[in-house]
């Protein structure tokens, strides 16, 4: 039996405002107190109305050009219509027939369509009661949907990492799986035989990124094992929805919510239908930042390795650290940066606004006379106190002596003063490191081992 | 003309909509509804080809509103709460009886 | 009595100290002591020590400053209970304010009582309320119409100098039309609905009920304009609508829609309807007889989407934030809920709710048609004269029938002003609509008041 999974993926990713999708109440959730950024739209209260977020709308907007989609000049919100006690106002303000952006593509994978939602209230489920928290009531939700285009638990992965950097690329959401900023919803049957297709199953309360993995593989086993057993095949009336219980480490057939079959959609009689123009939207694609393809493609164009490339375009905050530093295209330059970042630089905490490019040039400029350890000690130093790592070197004395005539004046006194140890060179040459750590010592750490080797070499001779 | 709406009719859109309608109650409902309906169907005689539907009359179109918190409507948990038939340590409380 | 005067002279008398607003106030609560429990006008009474307590302090900022008012119960008062008359809400305090509330209050009007009506807004009767009936004032056996029975008897009775309402398909001028008062429902988005218990959100607009044009005039001015926390409310800038109501009738053409006088028609009202435009023609104006075709078809319309929209609203009444929960409706709102939730339904949307609003399109066209070959249209407001009471609620049907002339311009948006224009044989009171274009307020104002200047029925009150 041959199996093609067949996997669609639906991510919400909650949008960081500083306020509400439909109301000015503060959008924080986390680590508040329950139920004090509330108000009456987001309550539910009656008589209480929506009026949209502007900066989410045009965010909304942002990751649609970002994920190459179409964006629909006019769209409108509509009513989702279903009852849980965590959605304030038993519908949830969404977009169906007319979302903000449509058609886009991922890599392999294409975007059915990003819409702009709205979040629902928290509930938590204690000794048979239900304990509700509307603070997230109304924080604004992108939904990102993908044709089914993915066909492994890894390739779900890889998507979804994609999704979250692009998201965070953008500044619009942190996209942390792990505090819910960003959800997965995995749609998935499988293509039997390259002829039969098992019924869909949507999979809901995915908690992280190894549990997407996790449950797509347990559904396609799931899937294949209950087909050869049932031979039934997907039908418009056989979806089902599955839970994912992380524990267990299985799906379990969910309850359908009741009603949830029919959202009776319609339109949003609250909210005027939105425009935006064909110029707007371009003023929006101007601010797209570069995204993580061109900037890892600009760094191998820069002589930077496949693995440098990666690491300093995984996070666009860094990224960005680094092409303000590099300002040419001198491969080595970039190379030494490059080292610098992913090196000494990884390890503290930067703000983009202390990088001073000056000092890496600077650093760059004399590499020549500064260990490898000093230049290391000497960026985070210069970050950190905000001085040309030139004058710290002077300071500190770590510019090593590379002039020949100075250090061969040196290399004879050592010379004369250690006849055993030129002795034991001339037995083994190999031992001149002693001789080449006088010379270091008596110039007081600041000579340039391998020019001090090669002085005492020539001297060496001479004699 | 056969009925458009049956007793079943009634009890699956009480249930979409969430209302407990005793059984007893589900035929008056539907012998209600019934005529109501009826007189609907003269609709269907109105020839809507390419007639773009309207769903509001404002004339008026992208209506936004800036990303500030406004904390002028924001409600103290007390006032979020004040009305709520039950409520503990800030949380608005339910019966479990749904599985999400 | 100080409340059979009108607002500016009300307003002249509290400036000029000839009476003060605490006399307003104790003459209301009199009138609320005798009238209240004959007519069932109010659902909740601020306490008179309270309202005094407002009238003493009182400065006097605007027209509206120190003058008792009425709210009907669809709108949210801090502090103050609102029911929508469902027992659902029976205990609900709002714990924020209705934007014309807020309005009313920084001009200096006085709250005395949140009125009666149908549940949710849904009946023309106000018998559909968990509170008990509104009767009408000018035969208690009868109903008071609806939903805004109470706002209306409240000012028919002088329990208050004005009261707010809101229409979504006759709610104000039907009550209006039955008590003797006037009323105006409205552009959709002249007033701001923030706050305003929605029934259907695509149609609901807010309203004031007076004893004369001239007063609807003065509190509009003070409600309407753009609010930022109601998307769909309308920047169009306010008119000075109570300095422009100097018209010439010769410049007016009013148009009689053949199709809202048939058989239905009750002719002592027809005949009542049709005289408000003769004597306007008498004053100058010109009269047209034109056609609206579409007219049969405004009940399926608004009774499809309307019940759709309030199915959705009245979803958030789960008992959980607030509120008794959903084994609390009447049969009347369990009916519009189970209409509503069926033409959204799969498979029924295009067949109902979708052909509704496609052709709400062509009402919307019929509407511009009409109105472009005259300036206002005149039609009637209900078709009977007041019922006693059970008789519509025992028809379903029959209920919703009796609305057939005023749903046509909820869904089409335009305002209607609705005139008291005489009396049956047996003293019970007629009504008239005036209906405009959109935004022609001023106009509609203008004419109604020029009309009130040669009649005095809306200057009669009931003999309780």
């Amino acid at each position: 039996m041959k199996i093609t999974p067949i996997i669609g993926l639906e991510v919400h990713v909650e949008l960081k405002t500083k306020s509400k999708m439909f109301c000015g109440c503060d959008a924080e959730h986390f680590h508040t107190e329950p139920n004090t950024h509330t108000c009456p739209v987001c309550l539910g209260l009656p008589g209480a109305l929506p009026v949209p977020n502007k900066k989410a709308c045009e965010w909304c907007i942002k990751l649609g050009l970002a994920l190459g989609c179409t964006i629909n000049e006019e769209t409108f919100f509509e009513r989702k219509n279903y009852f849980y006690p965590d959605l304030a106002k038993s519908y949830q303000i969404s977009q169906l027939q007319k979302p903000f952006c449509i058609n886009g593509k991922l890599e392999d994978v294409r975007i059915n369509r990003v819409h702009q939602e709205e979040d629902t209230g928290k509930s938590v489920h204690v000794n048979g009661e239900t304990l509700l928290d509307f603070n997230r009531s109304g924080v604004p939700l992108v939904e990102i949907v993908s044709e089914p285009d993915i066909k492994s638990p890894e390739d779900a992965k890889t998507y979804l990492l994609k999704i979250q950097q692009i998201v965070r690329y953008l500044g619009i959401s942190d996209a942390d799986i792990e505090k819910g900023s960003m959800r997965c919803e995995p749609t998935i049957n499988l293509c039997i035989d390259d002829e039969f297709y098992t019924p869909l199953v949507e999979i809901k309360n995915v908690a992280s990124l190894t549990g997407v993995m996790t449950a797509i593989q347990y559904e396609i086993d799931r899937q294949a094992e209950q087909y050869s057993q049932d031979k039934i095949t997907k039908n418009s009336t056989n979806k089902t929805t599955r839970g994912w219980d992380a524990d267990k480490q299985q799906t379990f057939l969910q309850r359908e919510k009741e009603g949830s079959a029919d959202y009776r959609y319609f339109p949003e009689p609250d909210i005027p239908p939105i425009i935006f123009s064909k110029e707007q939207v371009e003023a929006i694609r101007a601010t797209l930042p570069e995204m993580p393809e061109a900037k890892i493609a600009k760094y191998k164009t820069l002589g930077l390795s496949d693995y440098d490339s990666n690491l300093l375009s995984e996070d666009s905050y860094f990224s960005s650290i680094f092409d303000k530093i590099i300002t040419d295209s001198d491969s080595v330059y970039a190379k030494f940066v490059a080292n610098l970042l992913i090196g000494p630089l990884k390890t503290i905490e930067i703000t983009i606004d202390k990088i001073n490019p000056e000092y890496f040039k600077n650093l760059f400029d004399n590499k020549d006379q500064l260990s490898s350890s000093a230049i290391k000690q000497l960026v985070l130093e210069s970050y950190d106190k905000q001085v040309d790592p030139l004058i710290l070197a002077k300071q500190q004395n770590l510019f090593q002596v590379s002039d020949t005539n100075k250090l061969e004046e040196i290399a004879k006194d050592v010379i004369a003063n250690n006849p055993k140890a030129v002795a034991d060179y001339q037995k083994n040459p190999m031992s001149i490191g002693f001789l080449v750590g006088q010379v270091m010592k008596s110039s007081g750490g600041s000579a340039n081992p391998q020019v001090a080797k090669e002085v005492l070499e020539k001297l060496l001779v001479l004699n | 003309m056969s009925s458009i709406i049956t007793s079943d009719v009634i009890v699956k859109v009480a249930k979409l909509a969430r209302i407990n309608i005793p059984t007893e109650k589900v035929d008056q409902f539907a012998s209600q509804l019934e005529p109501i309906l009826e007189h609907f169907e003269s609709l269907s005689k109105v020839d809507t080809t390419n007639v773009v539907p309207t769903y509001q009359t404002t004339g008026l179109n992208t209506i936004l509103r800036e990303d500030i918190i406004d904390t002028e409507r924001m409600f103290t948990q007390s006032e979020a709460l004040s009305n709520a038939p039950q409520s503990s340590n800030g949380y608005f409380v339910t019966s479990a009886t749904i599985k999400k | 009595m100080l409340l059979d005067k009108s607002i500016s002279e009300l307003s002249a008398g509290l400036r000029s100290g000839e009476f003060t607003s605490v006399d307003l106030v104790n003459e209301c609560y009199d009138n609320i002591e005798k009238y209240n429990s004959l007519t069932n006008a109010f659902i909740t009474i601020v306490t008179r020590e309270e309202a005094l307590k407002k009238a003493q302090d009182v400065k006097l900022t605007s027209p509206l400053s120190g003058l008792p008012f009425a709210l009907k119960d669809c709108f949210a008062t801090t502090g103050v209970r609102t029911t929508a008359a469902s027992k659902v809400l029976e205990n609900f305090i709002p714990p924020y304010s209705a934007t014309i509330y807020k309005k009313l209050l920084d001009a200096g009007a006085i709250l005395i009582g949140k009125a009666n009506m149908d549940a949710w807004g849904h009946g023309g009767s106000s018998e559909n309320t968990d509170f008990g009936p509104v009767k009408n004032p000018w035969d208690i056996t009868r109903v008071a119409g609806g939903s805004g029975g109470g706002p209306a008897v409240a000012v028919a009775t002088r329990m208050a100098v004005f009261a707010i309402g809101e229409d979504t398909g006759g709610s104000i001028r039907n009550p209006a039309g039955w008590t003797n008062t006037t009323g105006l429902k409205v552009t959709y988005g002249r007033v701001s609905r923030y706050g305003a218990i929605a029934y259907a959100s695509s149609f609901d607009t807010v309203g004031p009920v007076a004893k004369s044009v001239e007063d609807c005039a003065i509190v509009l001015e003070t409600i309407a304009g753009v609010d930022k926390y109601d998307a769909t409310s309308s920047p169009v800038s306010v008119p000075a609508y109570s300095s422009l109501l100097n018209l010439d009738l010769s410049n007016v053409t009013i148009g009689i829609p053949k199709e809202f006088y048939g058989d239905g028609l009750d002719p002592e009202i027809k005949e009542a309807v049709l005289k408000v435009s003769t004597d306007l023609q008498t004053a100058g104006a010109t009269i047209k007889e034109i056609s609206m075709p579409l007219f049969d078809l405004c009940l399926p319309v608004y009774y499809l989407i309307a019940p759709s929209e309030t199915s959705s609203n009245l979803a958030r009444y789960d008992g959980v934030r607030y509120g008794t929960g959903r084994d609390n409706f009447t049969d009347e709102t369990i009916r519009r809920i189970l209409i509503g939730t069926y033409a959204l339904s799969a498979g029924y949307y295009d067949a109902y709710y979708k052909k509704a609003q496609q052709v709400r399109t062509l009402f919307i066209e019929e509407y511009k048609k009409a109105l472009s070959q005259c300036d206002v249209l005149l039609q009637p407001i209900m078709p009977n004269i007041p019922p006693k009471f059970g008789e519509l609620l025992s028809d379903p049907l029959q209920n919703l029938l009796a609305d057939i002339y005023t749903v046509s311009q909820n869904p089409v948006g335009v305002p209607s002003l609705a005139i008291p224009c005489g009396f049956t044989k047996n003293n019970l009171p007629i009504g008239a609509q005036i209906v405009g274009k959109m935004f022609s307020e001023e106009l509609l104002l203008a004419l109604g008041h020029q009309y009130q200047k040669l009649t005095d029925y809306h200057t009669q009150k009931p003999q309780l």
